[in-house]
């Protein structure tokens, strides 16, 4: 009777521990919002501040958001001064831990395309920000994830290191099956021809070459020397296809493929905000690698 | 019978202390509430004097009675018995002397004469990952050189 008791008092414990509010973790992009949900599981409630389709280059905190932090055990962001703003963050939430996700990633730099396309805070000798383009970056910040989670709720750390590892499985097979996808382009097309310097982790990763076009993104106006230069440099690069940006006007890239007679590629996801079937890393992945295998590889 | 039972005084005693231990688990996350962080600086090249954090992942294509890694020194880095095949990820301090790395690998791959083989993939912070491998069966002993100057 007395073991009957035991166990009840027992299973009632173990049912209540099961409905224990779960780590609330506040995500500063997407892929940050991805990342956490495969670590965490269900023992993790994911609150993203950014919304789908949103890009995280724009986002600035609202005093609604800093509430949002403040409630949650973790904020996660990307780094690499993505979010120039995390000083202030900081300061102001109380009790809070601010993991930088990229911060013990190896970092490329952005060089001299970088000084004329991508974001206005990253400059030339800068860390390139667009981590997320790397699969193996991305296998290694999910540990980084599972041990900022486990340093929270130590009881799940097993958890959150065996669903770390079991993500890092997928993302292995993944990048295999990127890697034979890709081998169907020739050497000589293997070049990106991007309006926004992105894709450097990714061409590393996979062997290609980026050539990001300057004016030709959101952050800039486009002036007629811009195209002209442009115009010129796609010509020079020799590639079938050029690549515009997922939620950009390509009107400007439709009328540099029609000056240089190459075609206009699918649009691919710069900064993990894709929407609906591409929401998430690997669809985000698998989105451009088939857009770009379509575009470059021979018919 | 059964609602009858429920009013006994042990029943009555063991609803208690049950609630108890319930009210007991948020208690607990409230008053365990973890400090704020400072955020770590950014992982900087190390000195010939300082040690790295890394992570290291290990690959086995078949099981292996034990493998250890050790550096120069005789400082152990990974000591393991009865591996499954498969990989684990392990966290170590790795001192990297000049961007560079010498290990040595001591595996014991048990008694099939067919080669099988190791990988050790090392990551420090803030560098590229690099992968070693070793070919062979029974017992090994095989430096692992891992060199980041290019890096």
């Amino acid at each position: 009777m007395t073991r009957s008791i035991l166990a009840g008092v027992l299973i009632l414990q173990a049912a209540a521990h099961t409905n224990a509010a779960p780590l609330q973790v506040c995500a500063l992009h997407p892929l940050m919002a991805d990342l956490a949900r495969q670590v965490g599981g269900e023992r993790v409630k994911v609150v993203d501040l950014i919304a789908e389709g949103v890009n995280p280059h724009r986002f600035e905190p609202r005093p609604a958001d800093l509430q949002t932090m403040q409630a949650s055990a973790l904020v996660m962001a990307a780094g690499k001064n993505l979010e120039p703003y995390l000083g202030r963050i900081r300061d102001t939430l109380q009790g809070v831990t601010v993991v930088e996700v990229g911060l013990t990633l190896p970092s490329l730099t952005v060089d001299l395309h970088g000084a004329v396309s991508c974001c206005p805070q990253h400059a030339v000798g800068t860390p390139d920000p667009h981590w997320w383009h790397g699969v193996d970056h991305m296998r290694r910040a999910a540990r980084v994830v599972a041990l900022a989670m486990a340093q929270q709720d130590p009881e799940g750390k097993t958890l959150y290191l065996d669903n770390a590892a079991a993500y890092g499985q997928r993302l292995d097979q993944l990048k295999r099956w990127a890697r034979g996808e890709l081998a169907k382009v020739p050497s000589a097309q293997r070049k990106l021809v991007t309006p926004h310097n992105a894709f450097a982790y990714f061409a590393k990763e996979f062997g290609f070459e980026v050539i990001a076009v300057g004016g030709m993104n959101h952050e800039q106006n486009t002036t007629p020397r811009d195209l002209a230069k442009t115009i010129e440099a796609v010509r020079n690069a020799g590639v079938k296809a050029i690549f515009p940006e997922t939620n950009a006007n390509t009107k400007i890239l439709q009328s540099i493929a029609t000056a240089t007679g190459t075609n206009l590629g699918t649009p691919l996801i710069a900064d993990g905000n894709g929407s609906g079937k591409d929401a998430g890393f690997e669809a985000m992945i698998r989105h451009n690698v088939e857009a770009i295998t379509r575009a470059l590889a021979p018919p | 019978m059964f609602f009858k039972s429920l009013h006994s005084p042990l029943v009555g005693t063991v609803g208690v202390l049950a609630a108890l231990g319930l009210l007991a688990i948020p208690l607990r996350h409230l008053t365990s509430a973890t400090p704020a962080h400072p955020l770590p600086a950014a992982p900087s090249r190390p000195t010939a004097a300082d040690t790295t954090p890394a992570l290291l992942r290990l690959k086995l294509l078949t099981p292996a009675r034990s493998i250890r890694v050790h550096t120069e020194n005789g400082e152990t880095l990974l000591d393991l018995t009865n591996i499954a095949a498969g990989e684990s990820e392990h966290d170590a301090s790795l001192p990297l002397h000049d961007a560079n790395l010498e290990l040595l690998l001591e595996a014991d791959l048990g008694d099939n004469p067919s080669d099988t083989a190791v990988f050790l993939t090392i990551m420090p912070d803030a560098y590229e990952e690099q992968t070693r491998y070793v070919i062979g069966s029974g017992k090994l002993d095989e430096p692992l050189h891992y060199d980041w100057h290019n890096h």
